[in-house]
């Protein structure tokens, strides 16, 4: 199992210790952990507060809409993702509202403002104990048709949430990404300071 | 109810001075006509309607809005002859309701006793029951055609309720409200403890807060418990007239200059300030039916302002009863918009034309719903001593006071072209989808969803966007 991945600063726990797992225990969140997810999300921030995000909520056992769900991913994502006791899909509001104009206006950032959302969702989930799998490969143009949703939404990501499982329970190929070593690039390498390209100097010196 | 029945009612009633808007219905001449036309509304995603009293002002030739009302204002059944789209609409919030609440299971199975509230104005007797009474019994109706099996019963507010799955509850405001009761913790409504899935009438809500049973906060904030209110999202808007002027802007219908007084005293000095533009309307916050509207002239005395405010309290202690004071408040002023005038025998009477705004998820119906003109013709010199020159709405109106939306030499006569009032029903809608989005945002408080300056002027806030305020 994963620890937590090495920083060089000290961060939430939530962040630190979180990743996106494949296996699940077949355990259904309860409702009060489950509801402060979406709870987590309705807080985050957005242009405008147009707060253009929308959930459909899909759980295993109450009602069809799960499988709907489920079929429309893509079968690599299918051979884990059935494990997933929950499954959320994250919409977004193509467009914005414009209270000035009274339409419909451009709103290029809506996928950034879902984003927020999603973020805030995931890392809640952590903090509760459960653990969430972004999905950005299922045809989306499937779940608006098959889940009416409104043209105004854009069907964005799937994000499958449960209690974390053993990875042993996994295909081979899946088990060893399950249980190998999170990376992302150190600092110097997002964060540039004076001029494009030139690392900050903030982190010189800073060790893990 | 059927239809024959139902005008049966309609008559017996018009026997008691019932206004009879539902005479002017023509449904072949509504299909004719368009009616009702939709229009998209994509940020809507409920249920409701609104009726927006509309005129156009003599001076400028402009579209003016004298107020909007929710689903506690009547005449739907202007249209056609009868509510049932109406009916239609409250009915499918009603199931959406309840299965949202866990009542309801995705087979049309019921597995809680349920109430639904039906509430007309505060009086025992009223003059809309021809609307009132045929549109419960529809909702009635097509929540049976809807739920098959599900028993349903009607319920006057003072019987005791039976072993039905569904009650639908009619009555006066006060009379239902008495048997309402608020969850303090979760914010929910029951009925002789039972829950409640459906509410009709907002106005059951100021009823609630006069009583002390209920936040007005929780209205401000739109408390989630509102959900089961029929256009709920409006509910804080609805009463809430200056800011409804504030979202006229860019809609087509010109905004009237208005003032908020949230102190007695403080009434006198706005008015005074507002009236460099011309006579002033006061209205009082909460109410209907015009009651308690005061008009002020420039020529006025302080002393005579001050008299027409105590008797703006007078008639709202008269007729919504102790604690009135609570409920009226914010006092709030408009610019008074003088029509253009409607021509008849005794000389042209004022009006305004009252436009049904019905929405659901995604799209808007709109139609003009009737005519209303004043019971006496206008006299610059003298209309500040006679409501019936100014105020359409009077309760107790006579039908000759009422006229088709649909009719067009009646259109012809107040300057009502096709085009203008097509351009009127588009303001109505897009007025309904601004008052929406900025009800989702910011609880309904109008002006106050933007945080700094860019939003607030709404520029290009992104390179991304190109648009012209």
């Amino acid at each position: 199992m994963k620890g937590p991945i090495p920083t060089r600063y000290p961060v939430l726990p939530a962040l630190s210790e979180r990743w996106s797992p494949r296996s699940f225990l077949d355990r259904e969140p309860d409702a009060e952990s489950l509801g402060s997810l979406f709870e987590a999300a309705r807080l985050a921030p957005s242009a405008h507060n147009s707060q253009p995000w929308k959930f459909l909520l899909a759980r295993k056992g109450h009602g069809p809409i799960y499988d709907r769900l489920f079929a429309s991913l893509d079968p690599q994502n299918q051979e884990w993702a059935h494990s997933a006791p929950v499954l959320v899909l994250a919409s977004v509001m193509r467009r914005r509202f414009s209270q000035i104009t009274g339409e419909f206006v451009p709103y290029p950032h809506c996928l950034h403002d879902l984003g927020l959302a999603t973020m805030a969702l995931i890392t809640q989930a952590q903090h509760v104990g459960l653990s969430c799998h972004a999905l950005a490969a299922f045809d989306p143009v499937m779940a608006q048709e098959e889940l009416d949703i409104p043209p105004l939404f854009m069907p964005s990501m799937i994000l499958a949430i449960g209690y974390r499982g053993p990875p042993e329970v996994l295909p081979p190929h899946l088990r060893e990404r399950e249980t190998a070593r999170r990376t992302r690039r150190p600092l110097e390498e997002i964060v540039y300071e004076n001029e494009w390209g030139l690392a900050s100097a903030l982190f010189a010196g800073k060790q893990e | 109810m059927t239809v024959s029945r139902d005008r049966l009612a309609r008559i017996i009633l018009a026997g008691l001075n019932d206004i009879q808007e539902w005479r002017l219905g023509d449904g072949a001449l509504a299909a004719a006509k368009g009616y009702p036309r939709e229009y998209p509304a994509e940020i809507i995603d409920d249920w409701g309607i609104i009726f927006v009293d509309v005129t156009l002002d003599a001076e400028s030739g402009m579209l003016a809005c004298h107020e909007v009302n929710g689903p506690n204002a009547v005449g739907s059944d202007a249209l056609t002859g009868d509510s049932q789209p109406r009916s239609r609409n409250e009915a499918d919030q009603t199931i959406r309701r309840a299965r949202e609440m866990g009542f309801l299971d995705p087979e049309g199975v019921l597995h809680q006793q349920v109430v639904t509230l039906h509430a007309h104005q505060h009086w025992p007797f009223f003059r809309t029951g021809g609307e009132f009474y045929p549109r419960v019994a529809s909702y009635a109706d097509c929540l049976a055609q809807s739920l098959p099996g599900q028993s349903i019963g009607c319920f006057a507010a003072e019987d005791a309720l039976d072993d039905d799955m569904i009650s639908v509850i009619a009555g006066d405001v006060p009379s239902i409200a008495q048997h309402l009761a608020v969850d303090d913790r979760t914010g929910a409504f029951s009925y002789r403890d039972r829950p409640v899935v459906f509410i009709g009438n907002p106005n059951l809500l100021s009823e609630l807060i006069r009583t002390g049973k209920y936040s007005a906060e929780n209205r401000e904030t739109l408390h989630p418990g509102l959900r089961v209110f029929h256009a709920w999202r409006l509910c804080g808007m609805i009463h809430e007239k200056a800011d409804q002027q504030a979202l006229f802007a860019n809609t087509g219908i010109r905004p009237l200059r208005n003032f908020i007084a949230h102190e007695i005293v403080d009434v006198v000095s706005m008015t005074r300030q507002l009236l460099n533009h011309g006579p002033v309307v006061l209205k009082p916050s909460n109410t209907s039916g015009g009651a308690g509207v005061q008009v002020v002239t420039p020529q006025m005395t302080d002393g005579e302002i001050d008299a027409l405010i105590a008797e703006m309290r007078r008639e709202c202690a008269e007729k919504y009863g102790t604690n009135s004071d609570a409920m009226i408040m914010p006092i709030t002023g408009f610019e008074f918009v003088r029509s253009t005038g409607y021509p008849m025998d005794d000389g042209e009477h004022l009006w305004d034309l009252r436009i049904a705004v019905m929405f659901e998820p995604g799209k808007a119906l709109c139609y003009p719903v009737s005519l209303r003109l004043t019971p006496d013709p206008f006299d610059a010199a003298t209309f500040h001593r006679d409501r019936r020159q100014w105020v359409s709405n009077v309760s107790g109106r006579r039908e000759t006071l009422l006229k088709s939306g649909m009719d067009d030499e009646v259109l012809c006569r107040i300057g009502m072209s096709d085009a203008l009032l097509e351009k009127a029903m588009m303001a109505c809608v897009r007025w309904t989808s601004k008052a929406w989005d900025c009800s989702m945002r910011d609880g309904g408080k109008a002006g106050a969803v933007f945080e700094d300056f860019c939003e607030e002027v709404d520029l290009p806030f992104y390179r991304g966007e190109e648009f012209t305020p």
